[in-house]
């Protein structure tokens, strides 16, 4: 078994062997054929030497600021310079795109309340029109402060075409 | 033994992360920027370029963590993320290094060879350890610095490392017996002057 291990086939396995990543049928033959080479000893032994050296080097912490940096350069990405991204451009400008269509909806329902000739997709029926009586549009919704346009367009991503929006939209207001 | 995408410890922060919670995120540079910034360290050993190098590395990740479809472990594909970023630096840096120095050629680093070697006594040193340690890794090849540094500093296993460099395990055995063949003559006073009590902070990157 061992004279068909030579030096060369035996070399990367003696990096295993050194630190002690080898077993089984390979551990078997690489032992049987260094018993019998002394260079081959020779190589494991300086193996062994240098891998000793590298696991002890001390390890270079990470500067306590730099996973803050990290953070805040991310932070910066997704905001501010997201303001470059036309993905983030698209984010922001569909509730107002969105809230334009409806608003439109709204504005064509109620001038023709007696009309009915207009129809709504039901959706926009339940969610908008259920609303209409207070007075307000329910598009007032999209121009709250406090409801970040991000929110409001994962309430509408998330919901599938079946889902009722009406709660959504109280929900994303938290 | 090698983390599978099932045992992987960082499941769960990668998953909230993927769904947009930055605050998921900043745990996972918490908990790998040590590992990461010590590996890079060791490969481009330069405290301000390891710095920037480790930040370019996690936003790379943020970037593209999306993408990641846990067909490794998080620290498996980070770890691939950091050696494409160190490759790139490394080439880019040469070639800047090349205008200046037109006469040195090849992979070896002038800074490796530069300064006074440090005497015995400064070997019991952490810092100048690491200094003579990084010094010596600098004159490898790229390929093989990241092979002998995934596995010697950062203890990872050999089907992990060849996961990282995506090069078959023969291949990554190869590289590190090499790399440890020819690091073997540079490091011999460090082999004669075995670490007191530094090894101790070493031994903290194989958890």
């Amino acid at each position: 078994m061992d004279e068909t291990l030579t030096c060369e086939r035996a070399k990367p396995l003696l990096a295993r062997l050194a630190d002690g990543a080898l077993d089984g049928a390979a551990r078997v033959a690489l032992e049987g054929h260094l018993a019998g080479c002394a260079a081959c000893r020779v190589e494991r032994e300086a193996q062994r030497e240098v891998l000793t050296v590298l696991r002890a080097r001390p390890a270079a912490e990470a500067p306590p600021w730099l996973a803050a940096r990290i953070s805040a350069e991310i932070a910066a990405e997704s905001g501010l310079l997201g303001l470059a991204d036309w993905r983030g451009w698209t984010l922001r400008l569909a509730p107002l795109a969105a809230g334009l269509l409806i608003a439109a909806l709204v504005w064509g329902g109620l001038s023709s309340t007696s009309s009915p000739g207009v129809s709504l997709s039901p959706i926009v029926e339940t969610w908008v029109m259920g609303d209409r009586t207070d007075g307000l549009p329910a598009t007032a919704v999209f121009w709250q402060s406090d409801v970040s346009a991000d929110t409001l367009l994962m309430t509408v991503l998330r919901s599938g075409p079946d889902d009722t929006l009406e709660a959504q939209p109280q929900d994303a207001t938290k | 033994m090698t983390e599978t995408a099932h045992d992987d410890p960082d499941r769960q922060l990668v998953q909230q992360a993927a769904a947009g919670e930055r605050e998921a995120f900043d745990e996972l540079v918490r908990r790998h920027q040590t590992r990461t910034h010590n590996f890079v360290r060791a490969m481009v050993s330069d405290a301000g370029e390891a710095e920037d190098l480790t930040q370019e590395i996690f936003i790379r990740a943020y970037r593209a963590i999306g993408r990641f479809r846990g067909d490794s472990a998080f620290r498996t594909w980070l770890f691939r993320i950091a050696t494409n970023a160190v490759r790139t630096h490394v080439v880019r840096r040469s070639r800047w290094r090349a205008l200046w120095h037109r006469s040195s050629g090849g992979e070896r680093e002038g800074d490796a060879t530069r300064g006074d070697p440090p005497s015995a006594e400064d070997l019991e040193s952490d810092i100048v350890r690491r200094d003579s340690i990084d010094r010596a890794l600098a004159t490898l090849s790229e390929d093989l610095r990241a092979a002998v540094t995934l596995r010697d500093v950062e203890g990872l296993e050999y089907r992990e490392i060849a996961q990282v460099l995506d090069i078959p395990i023969g291949t990554v055995e190869s590289r590190i017996f090499r790399a440890r063949q020819r690091l073997r003559p540079l490091l011999e006073p460090l082999v004669r002057a075995p670490a007191a009590a530094g090894g101790a902070a070493g031994r903290t990157n194989h958890g």
